[in-house]
């Protein structure tokens, strides 16, 4: 019984889920939204809100140590579960009829939210691979929704196919790291630093194998390929989903399977990781320079954020982590906040390219300022939190002496300055393409007003938040380890 | 009164935003009116707080000191001293008269004050912060309103020139970005104070300080700007409305000078004094350059652009000279070229906005059409080329003889350059004022009373620095001689 109470949250959103599919009376979308947001908020309550009652709480482990209950888990599933709210909140302001069906779509999202929430604390390579199968498998279908849109269908397909090579090359990881130290769950991982002695070629294989499942999930170059058709196939609010939950989970499971688990000693994986931040950082920056289509080259520019993300995973610290935890709730504010002006613009002018934005800021100027708050952020200028993310970036690489990672990382925040005051030009120095209003849509209204707030109070008002990320770490920082207390 | 003298000149033009925010935009004269009321009120408090400012007594004044984010020791720290003082006046005159000439604006009036305010305060942070975190975000501050200023109200090139100034400047900022974070990380307890850190020091090699100080180069290097990161300037310059080119050029180059003096050479002597050779052969490459530029210009913004180039070598030359006279040059040429130049500006733009052009070879002869206009435009050609008595030549003066003792090759060559900035400015005058009257020009109108208004103080200014140069150097030379005394410079010379 305590091994299902300790699963309350999913269960909750999973029955939820269940029972919208299954009530045939809602018809109204409008209320199937505000029922999805009352299910998330219910999983927060059930699952999140006592614990953070009870500061430093050990971990609690259920179901035969297969799932763990800590601080770090919590963080990451709050986060998830407010990415899951922004994404219903679009596509509650998601005004174009392509969502026909949204009682399947809300539930869909629901079952996705839930396999996230386990995945993040999951400590056993068999459920960690179920729940990612879960997710993934959601999300091929959210992508490819609308069955009669060609894009859709494309983009749904790459993804799928992609996703099944990977989930591949992750299970054929996992075997691997089971037959050499004989034990599937994390703990065991540390087996690694023996094998590496003595089976050098077969660790380094496992090690390969599981990063490179996990680096199509986080769409890090090389393994990007079907991100950018994935996003622009897929409808506007499954893009900014696809882009938020999916890509903190799969931080997470990197933090605990390699900086946790297996020794960076063993496989030298600090070094891949390295490489993979630096091309996915140059490879999405400069691919999206080029992009006209706001969607596609936000699909770009997660693919960048992601590599600078994974930088603090390369320096294997726990300032590192504490980094990409701090940098991972500014990426979810602003990535949801700008593809919501996406589908604001895209309500009205039922396009997605640069010109859509056109004279937005004589348009609507409320809307065109929290955009360019969303921008800006990503393109990291102070004070916004998308800068600061970055400066903790940075600033982990340097204390590691990791000069070359940071230099790399503040040259490609300069270079990705380009394309997003591409749309801040078009929103205010561009004559106005079409001179009508926007229809007003109160759920995306608030959607991007919660999130620029966010990004002031995350970027002047940071105290709170790095001490959250401190007291989240999964392992216990030494003094000197973090630059704050 | 024990106010905080100093969070007020940030937080007048700053409020002055917000407010602007609540005001239609229908109202324009109001709108005028909140950023001209803002702009004075940040003025006369600057001129208030020169009074109560005691230029010998070591340290900063005004200090506020408040914790803002402890966990990572970030202070809300503001301070001034003889270094900064001259520049706060400066920048808030030059606001403020931008601000009444900012009459020749005529759309999108709400967003353009909104934004210059905010560009108020963030120049007006940038020469208070003593936090290097602090300091960060006022000189990110001003980029982004800045991008807007050039990018929507400019000439016809404008989204081009705005996208790279802000794409050069951040290119530079990050780099500071990352030279502070190494400060910040290498010095124990971890701390971004400016004093903290001048005094603590930092466990640093030699070859990182090296780094280090390049990295702040960097930025400030693109800020003066220093060849050959320049190119940014003419079309930012060129582009932006009159009254953004006067901050520009009057406020926003002085940012790198005053990074220099701030925080390169106080935090890493050493390596100062061992890069003095470098800069002062950027120094003179920027006089001679910058000159010869100027002088092939068609354009008369352009040219007056370029000539900015040349005098800001200047203020480099000065700078490494690590001698008391060239320091109090290098301070006295920022003061007085952004007086000089922004009343420069503010006369280029007088005339576009009633000839509409501004190539110099349509004019000719509007000497005698508009003579009080030719008087202004020759009072300040002539402080520009560095005319005794008048305040261009004691900057350019003290620069040259500081250098002397130090690079004297370097400095002979720089001379040179002072004949060329001669030349570019004569040439102009020729060209604009001389020779016959060109029939399209017949009805031209002279400049108004306001026109004029927004040149008085800036001429008094010129007038007062060149003939009693004491009054602002007593303000700077105190702060620079303990700087100077930490480098181990000549403070006799």
């Amino acid at each position: 019984m305590t091994d299902l109470s300790s699963i309350f949250p999913e269960l909750i959103l999973a029955a939820g889920g269940m029972i919208l599919l299954i009530l045939p009376f809602l018809r109204s979308g409008r209320l199937l939204g505000l029922i999805t947001l009352a299910l998330l908020i219910a999983a927060f309550d059930a699952g999140l809100l006592p614990a953070l009652k009870t500061p430093g709480a050990a971990a609690t482990y259920s179901f035969s140590g297969m799932l763990v209950q800590d601080r770090f888990s919590q963080f990451f599933q709050a986060a998830i579960l407010l990415s899951s709210a922004l994404a219903v909140l679009s596509v509650m302001g998601y005004a174009r009829e392509k969502v026909r069906s949204r009682r399947e779509f809300y539930s869909l999202l629901l079952f996705a939210t839930a396999g996230l929430l386990l995945v993040v604390r999951a400590r056993h390579l068999a459920l960690i691979y179920l729940s990612i199968e879960l997710i993934s498998v959601l999300s091929y279908l959210l992508v490819g929704f609308n069955k009669r849109d060609e894009f859709a269908i494309e983009g749904a397909l790459k993804y799928f196919l992609f996703g099944a090579l990977s989930t591949g090359a992750m299970l054929y990881g996992i075997t691997l790291v089971y037959g050499l130290t004989g034990r599937m769950d994390l703990a065991g991982l540390a087996g690694l630093a023996k094998t590496a002695v003595t089976m050098p070629g077969l660790t380094v294989a496992a090690v390969l194998l599981l990063s490179a499942g996990l680096a199509f999930k986080l769409a890090l170059a090389p393994f990007h390929m079907w991100a950018p058709d994935a996003y622009e196939g897929a409808s506007t609010p499954v893009a900014s989903f696809i882009s938020m939950g999916p890509k903190l989970a799969a931080f997470a499971l990197l933090a605990r399977l390699f900086l946790l688990g297996i020794p960076a000693a063993a496989a030298g994986w600090p070094l891949l990781f390295g490489g993979l931040a630096v091309v996915s950082m140059t490879i999405g920056n400069l691919a999206a320079l080029g992009q006209t289509n706001v969607k596609r080259m936000l699909a770009y520019s997660s693919i960048a954020h992601a590599g600078t993300m994974a930088i603090g995973i390369a320096v294997a610290t726990p300032f590192g982590l504490a980094a990409v935890m701090y940098y991972g709730l500014a990426y979810l504010l602003m990535n949801a906040a700008a593809f919501a002006g996406v589908i604001a613009v895209a309500n009205l002018s039922g396009r997605e390219d640069l010109g859509a934005f056109a004279g937005l800021s004589r348009r609507e100027p409320a809307m065109a300022f929290m955009i360019t708050i969303a921008f800006l952020s990503l393109a990291g200028i102070p004070p916004l939190a998308g800068f600061f993310g970055k400066m903790w970036i940075f600033g982990a690489a340097l204390q590691a002496g990791a000069v070359g990672l940071a230099v790399i990382g503040a040259v490609n925040s300069v270079i990705s300055l380009y394309y997003y005051a591409r749309v801040i030009k078009a929103m205010y120095i561009e004559p106005a393409a079409t001179p009508a209003r926007l229809p007003r849509s109160r759920s995306l209204r608030l959607a991007l007003a919660l999130c620029a707030a966010g990004l002031f109070l995350l970027g002047l008002w940071q105290g709170p938040w790095l001490d959250l990320t401190a007291r989240s770490l999964p392992l216990t920082p030494k003094a000197g380890d973090l630059p704050w207390r | 009164m024990n106010l905080p003298w100093l969070t007020l000149l940030v937080a007048l033009p700053l409020g002055g935003a917000l407010l602007t925010l609540l005001v239609p935009k229908e109202k324009e004269s109001a709108l005028r009116g909140i950023t001209i009321l803002s702009t004075l009120a940040t003025l006369v408090l600057s001129v208030a707080l020169l009074f109560k400012f005691q230029p010998a007594a070591a340290g900063f004044q005004f200090e506020e000191k408040l914790s803002w984010i402890p966990q990572i020791n970030v202070w809300y720290h503001l301070g001034a001293d003889g270094i900064s003082m001259p520049l706060i006046f400066l920048t808030a005159l030059l606001s403020f008269v931008a601000a009444v000439a900012s009459a020749s604006i005529k759309e999108r009036l709400k967003e353009y004050f909104f934004l210059y305010q905010l560009l108020v305060a963030g120049m007006m942070g940038t020469f208070l912060a003593l936090d290097l975190f602090l300091f960060y975000l006022f000189w990110e501050l001003v980029l982004v309103p800045m991008y807007f200023l050039i990018g929507i109200w400019g000439g016809p090139r404008r989204e081009y020139a705005a996208i790279k100034f802000f794409l050069y400047t951040l290119a530079g900022s990050v780099f500071m970005l990352l030279a502070i974070l190494t400060c910040y990380f290498s010095s124990t307890p971890h701390s971004f104070s400016i004093p903290g850190l001048v005094q603590g020091g930092f466990a640093l090699g030699p070859a990182a300080r090296w780094w280090v100080f390049l990295g702040f180069f960097l930025a400030f290097a693109i800020k003066v700007p220093i060849f050959p990161f320049h190119t940014w300037l003419p079309d930012a310059h060129v582009e932006a409305p009159t009254p953004i080119s006067v901050l520009l050029a009057g406020v926003l180059l002085k940012m790198g000078g005053y990074g220099f003096l701030r925080i390169s050479f106080p935090l890493l002597p050493q390596v100062a004094v061992e890069f003095s050779l470098v800069l002062a052969a950027l120094g003179m490459i920027n006089i001679v350059y910058g000159a010869l530029v100027a002088m092939a210009q068609t354009d008369f913004k352009k040219l007056v652009a370029y000539s900015s180039v040349s005098h800001m070598g200047f203020v480099l030359l000065g700078l490494s000279a690590l001698t008391m006279s060239g320091f109090n040059g290098a301070m006295l040429e920022m003061f007085n070229h952004g007086m000089i130049t922004g009343g420069m500006f503010l006369l280029v733009g007088m005339l576009y906005d009633r000839a509409h052009t501004r190539a110099l070879s349509d004019f000719g002869g509007l000497g005698a059409k508009i003579p009080v206009y030719g008087g202004w435009l020759i009072f300040f050609s002539m402080a520009s080329l560095g005319l005794p008595g008048l305040s261009g030549f004691v900057g350019e003066f003290l620069s040259l003889l500081g250098c002397f003792p130090t690079h004297p090759a370097l400095t002979a060559v720089s001379v040179i350059g002072l004949v060329f900035g001669a030349a570019v400015f004569l040439l102009m005058i020729q060209k604009v004022l001389l020779g016959p009257l060109h029939p399209k020009w017949a009805g031209l109108s002279d400049i108004n009373k306001r026109e004029i208004f927004t040149l008085v103080p800036l001429a008094i200014f010129v007038l007062w620095v060149g003939l009693w140069p004491k009054t602002v150097m007593g303000w700077q030379t105190p702060a620079l001689s303990a700087l100077l005394y930490r480098l181990g410079g000549n403070l006799g010379w």
